[in-house]
């Protein structure tokens, strides 16, 4: 589905994805590892917000790599940032709009997605009228997320959804994803690889820069090496 | 209620007590200040929506305004029509001038250090003013119409009529860019990419092509502005800057991106100049108003900060 081929990126003079291949199958798949991995760095460039030094990318059989963010975008790539980046005086029902309204193959459809995203986060809905800037950390994250599904993308890409929330609420967004992967594929990086683990079919585990291992959920639940360099064990 | 909706109710609650103040004791007072308000805020309302939505602060928006004036006239001189008939043209052509400008210099600054926006935008405006120079002359020019000196008598209070056209033409503006931010898809799209540029490419919005079409709409509403303003006033190439300063002090002081709020802070401006013009040898301390008044707000604002 998206292919990463050999890409290189660099902040600078220092490297941050060092010739990195890598195939998102449709489904589920996690990318895992701690700070400064350059999970956030892979995920910029497949938006085309960093200049790949060197590779290709490609979505469903078409190149990226001279394609701008918004283009990407209409293609079916909808990304969760890590910073939700959202519309802060704007109404929640003001983002959902937004994020239906800007991409050619959602719009028609925009009413009915709606309905959909407020069935999968109820309190969207209750907090229509609210502006997104004066919400709570995990229900700008859920209103994040719900924005993303507005554009009825083919790829969700998730940034550290847990980072900042409580245990309590990173469980439900999981579940939720778990849900989730039924309609549309998934792509989440994390640091919280244990939680993770649930919602994705198979996951890399990156390190400066590189994918060190890679394997089925099943199969890095029960490496060793994941379990006691990412799970705590 | 958010602290933008306070400062705006604060705000035109203000120039209203102060209009029912001057009701009373100078009428004349109110009825100037109105009209000079209504010169500001038609100006001041497209610097508001490029300061909001694009982030730059153009320092050649008075010298735009200009040239539309020198347009207007040279349209009217030319094909014999009305300038307010002539505004449709010039605003054509300015939203095209403002796209040209946008897409050969300020869109290439964008991601630049803010100085290095008001270093090119002060050179726009230079390049403007002396061009209209060498092809115009410097030699003031105005075209004379009748309906402009119309009049009416209110009591022993008598006043000139046509200039209540400025107040109801930035009403107009404020009432188009409302329904165009609020309602078109478009609209909506800007003031999400005014908001959060990179939150707004993520969804799916051409940023670029949006701050393209908004310098240029912005440009275009300057273009109508000059038309009018050549039927009331002399033009001459220096005669922007001085609307330069006072945009930008009004859209100082009704807060980035709050547009009804330009309206109240021109109330305000519009109204203290007409109070102190009132006064007996006081024409020459008006333009310290909009000195005092931005000094007064970017202290007020540091204050807050600091708190």
């Amino acid at each position: 589905m998206l292919e990463l081929k050999n890409i290189s990126c660099s902040y600078g003079r220092m490297p941050v994805v060092r010739n990195l291949t890598l195939d998102i199958e449709e489904g589920s798949t996690g990318l895992f590892g701690p700070n400064g991995a350059g999970k956030t760095t892979i995920i910029n460039a497949i938006l085309g917000l960093v200049p790949l030094k060197t590779g290709s990318i490609s979505f469903r059989g078409t190149e990226l790599n001279k394609l701008k963010t918004h283009e990407r975008v209409h293609l079916g790539i909808s990304v969760v940032p890590q910073e939700r980046e959202l519309f802060p005086f704007m109404t929640v029902y003001e983002n959902l709009i937004v994020g239906g309204q800007n991409v050619p193959s959602a719009r028609d459809r925009v009413a009915r997605t709606l309905e959909e995203v407020c069935e999968i986060f109820p309190i969207l809905k209750e907090r229509f009228e609210q502006k997104a800037g004066t919400m709570s950390g995990g229900q700008q994250r859920q209103l994040a997320v719900g924005r993303a599904l507005m554009a009825r993308p083919k790829l969700l890409i998730l940034d550290e959804p847990s980072l900042g929330l409580q245990p309590s609420i990173v469980h439900d967004l999981f579940s939720i994803l778990k849900d989730m992967k039924k309609d549309v594929s998934i792509m989440v990086t994390e640091q919280n690889v244990r939680e993770s683990l649930r919602a994705v079919d198979t996951g890399h585990i990156m390190e400066n820069g590189e994918i060190i291992i890679t394997g089925t959920a099943d199969e890095l639940s029960n490496n060793p090496e994941v379990e006691k360099a990412y799970m705590g064990l | 209620m958010n602290k933008k909706k306070i400062y705006t109710i604060a705000g035109i609650s203000a120039a209203l007590i102060l209009s029912v103040i001057l009701l009373i004791i100078r009428p004349t007072i109110l009825v100037y200040g109105i009209q000079r308000a209504g010169i500001y805020a038609a100006i001041a309302l497209p610097m508001a929506l490029v300061l909001g939505i694009v982030h730059i602060v153009n320092l050649a928006h008075g010298e735009m305004m200009m040239v539309a004036a020198y347009l207007s006239y040279f349209i009217c001189t030319t094909f014999g029509i009305d300038p307010l008939v002539a505004a449709i043209p010039t605003g054509i052509i300015m939203f095209f001038l403002g796209l040209i400008i946008f897409k050969t210099s300020i869109a290439h600054t964008l991601e630049a250090p803010e100085l290095n926006q008001l270093i090119l935008t002060f050179g726009v405006a230079m390049v403007l003013s002396q061009s209209v120079n060498l092809i115009a002359t410097s030699q003031p020019r105005k075209i004379s119409l009748d309906y402009v000196s119309a009049s009416a008598t209110i009591g022993d209070v008598s006043f000139g009529i046509y200039d209540f056209i400025f107040p109801v033409l930035a009403a107009l503006f404020l009432a188009v860019l409302i329904y165009f931010l609020k309602k078109t898809r478009l609209g909506k799209a800007a003031s999400a990419v005014g908001q959060n540029p990179r939150g707004a490419r993520i969804v799916g919005i051409n940023v670029d092509l949006t701050y393209t079409i908004i310098f240029s709409l912005a440009s275009m509403i300057i273009g109508v502005f000059g038309s009018f303003f050549i039927t009331k006033f002399s033009i001459f190439p220096a005669v922007g800057g001085t609307f330069t300063m006072k945009s930008f002090a009004l859209v100082a002081m009704a807060g980035i991106g709050n547009l009804p709020m330009v309206i109240g802070a021109s109330l305000v401006l519009g109204l203290a100049e007409s109070l102190v013009m009132s006064v007996p040898h006081g024409a020459g301390w008006s333009p310290m108003i909009f000195f005092g008044l931005i000094i007064i707000v970017i202290l007020s604002r540091s204050f807050r900060s600091k708190q």
